[in-house]
């Protein structure tokens, strides 16, 4: 996946019509009838399956009270483009469930025109920054396959998650945790170990960290003389838990 | 040909003594009736339940018998009063994510069979559902459907013996911050799934309902979605709003513009209506109008509601 800024550069916010991105690609259409917006073409995802290259608008979705989720579920790589305004967990989510791998683009031109002049540099730090957060949440899959070994960092949450996503395919040698009392306890099959441990891994075994304090464990790790490859896990998008919510539903009916 | 106007039973149709009700209905311009079930166990109750895990309405704890000795009186005085109840809204939801699994097990079993009873017994030919609403919380929409498709195979055999069409009616719901489009919103994938559950009971065992008010929320093309589902468009729930909230409020009450003119398209919904030959009850589904006016303007609000039926109804007709 790749993302893309838009605007791109901190000039040519004076318009007050906003700019329409990729006009070349198919995008849901609409009328106006009196004030308000009523739905046109490829306002199903199910009519757009012919479409080569889709471009979803998410707002535009939003704003015509379509779900966006369902057009990523049902269309997946098919749209090669998203267009969003807010970062939404659900539709994070959504794309991680189908793999998206075309352009994300956050377009924060709207947003940006009401930041004072002073602060557009920063405010245009702090998006590129909550990209690089979305493209690398969404790229857990390629993390995990990443090394042929590894062990975790952490016995809570996420490390349940990483089991319940990747532990089959992709199984620990074990996890461990700063907290002693938890140390020689199993969490679903893994043995939580001291950190200490660590230092005595065949060099190949990558740490992946299980824990929102990632910087923090990073540099306890680096502290602690480990050379093992260091990788941050992040379960925030990982759909498989609610996938198993369905299926207990599923199953109780 | 459109056979008349109807409108709600609640708000007017009151348990102690219906033909009063009844009796303001006809006298105000309406034939039909569209009997509010869904009041004997409130939504807002419905989801409370779920959350507590305690049944908070006790009315469908009712045997059938007293069920139908409850509603015997109501049935004669609509009967009485000359109004034809036409269509009927089941309590909903029949199914609340992650509610409490007793009151789920209540709802989509319980309330809605008795339900079924209760409609057979008005010899009522239409039922309104709402299909399960789980798409935003355990997976998609087709997930969405199939939850409904079981439910709904639990009451169509019932419905098949007493000659009851159930009706899914198109729903919003709210994801990322708006309301937005719920269940059955797609007219094309309505369309088939409705053949489809037909043809596996061999009878017209499921219909549509068209909300109007939940359309305009969705930003729906009235014409385009009637003329979708065709002749599938059993029964109606006719009322407007502001495209943002489902305030049931009476057709051409919003304007989004300084032109004044009407935010929805009515004239759409009449070319719909036209195109497909509907040939059934303009009925509104405007009760809240009923408490924003006061009591002494009741039946001058029914009477304004029954002349736009009129004149829905009129356009509908005129060749």
């Amino acid at each position: 996946m790749t993302i893309e800024y838009f605007p791109n550069t901190l000039t040519g916010l004076e318009s007050d019509e906003e700019p329409k991105l990729y006009s070349e690609i198919s995008q849901i259409e609409y009328s106006e009838f009196n004030g308000r917006l009523v739905r046109g073409k490829y306002c199903t995802p199910r009519e757009c399956l012919d479409v080569l290259n889709f471009c979803l608008d998410v707002d535009k979705c939003l704003e015509l009270g379509l779900n966006p989720v369902e057009y990523i579920n049902i269309l997946g790589n098919k749209i090669g483009v998203i267009i969003i305004t807010n970062v939404w967990e659900e539709l994070i989510r959504a794309m991680a469930s189908v793999g998206f791998n075309g352009t994300l683009v956050i377009n924060y031109w709207e947003k940006l025109r009401y930041v004072p002049s002073g602060m557009r540099k920063a405010y245009q730090k702090y998006v590129h920054e909550l990209g690089g957060y979305i493209s690398w949440a969404l790229s857990m899959d390629e993390l995990v396959k990443k090394h042929n070994k590894r062990v975790l960092f952490g016995a809570g949450n996420m490390c349940r998650n990483y089991m319940l996503m990747y532990g089959d395919e992709y199984p620990p040698l074990f996890t461990c945790d700063n907290n002693s009392s938890r140390w020689g306890e199993t969490i679903d099959g893994l043995v939580i170990k001291n950190p200490e441990e660590l230092k005595s891994l065949d060099e190949d075994v990558a740490v992946y960290i299980c824990n929102m304090y990632w910087d923090e464990i990073e540099s306890q790790l680096k502290a602690m003389g480990i050379k093992n490859p260091i990788e941050k896990f992040n379960d925030e998008f990982l759909p498989k838990k609610h996938i198993e919510r369905m299926e207990m539903w599923k199953g109780n009916k | 040909m459109i056979q008349g106007i109807g409108v709600q039973s609640k708000n007017v149709v009151e348990d102690a003594n219906p033909f009063v009700g009844f009796s303001m209905l006809k006298k105000t311009g309406f034939d039909f009736c569209d009997f509010s079930l869904n009041s004997y166990f409130y939504n807002k109750d419905v989801y409370k339940s779920a959350e507590e895990g305690k049944i908070l309405s006790s009315f469908f704890d009712k045997s059938i018998d007293e069920l139908k000795s409850f509603f015997s009186p109501h049935v004669e005085a609509a009967k009485k009063g000359g109004i034809v109840i036409n269509q009927m809204h089941m309590p909903y939801p029949v199914f609340v994510p992650g509610g409490d699994d007793e009151v789920n097990d209540y709802l989509s079993k319980v309330v809605a069979a008795k339900s079924m009873e209760v409609c057979a017994f008005f010899e009522c030919p239409y039922i309104v559902i709402h299909g399960i609403k789980i798409a935003p919380y355990f997976g998609s929409e087709q997930d969405e459907w199939d939850a409904t498709e079981r439910f709904l195979d639990s009451i169509a055999p019932f419905a098949v013996q007493n000659n009851i069409c159930i009706c899914v009616e198109n729903l919003y719901n709210g994801y990322m911050g708006k309301l937005g489009e719920g269940p059955c919103c797609d007219a094309t994938l309505a369309a088939q799934r409705i053949d489809a559950f037909n043809e596996k009971y061999g009878k017209e065992v499921l219909g549509f309902c068209f909300d109007t008010g939940h359309a305009n929320i969705c930003n729906i093309d009235f014409e385009d979605f009637l003329v979708k589902l065709g002749k599938r468009v059993k029964v109606l729930h006719v009322h407007d709003n502001d495209c943002e909230l489902d305030l049931h409020q009476i057709p051409f009450t919003f304007a989004k513009t300084r032109d004044n003119t009407s935010s929805t398209d009515w004239e759409s919904f009449v070319r719909g209506l036209k195109k497909i030959g509907f040939d059934g009850v303009l009925s509104f589904e405007t009760a809240p109008v009923l408490t924003a006016f006061p009591e002494e303007l009741k039946e001058d609000t029914l009477k304004f509601i029954a002349k736009i039926g009129a004149y829905f109804k009129d356009k509908v007709n005129k060749a």
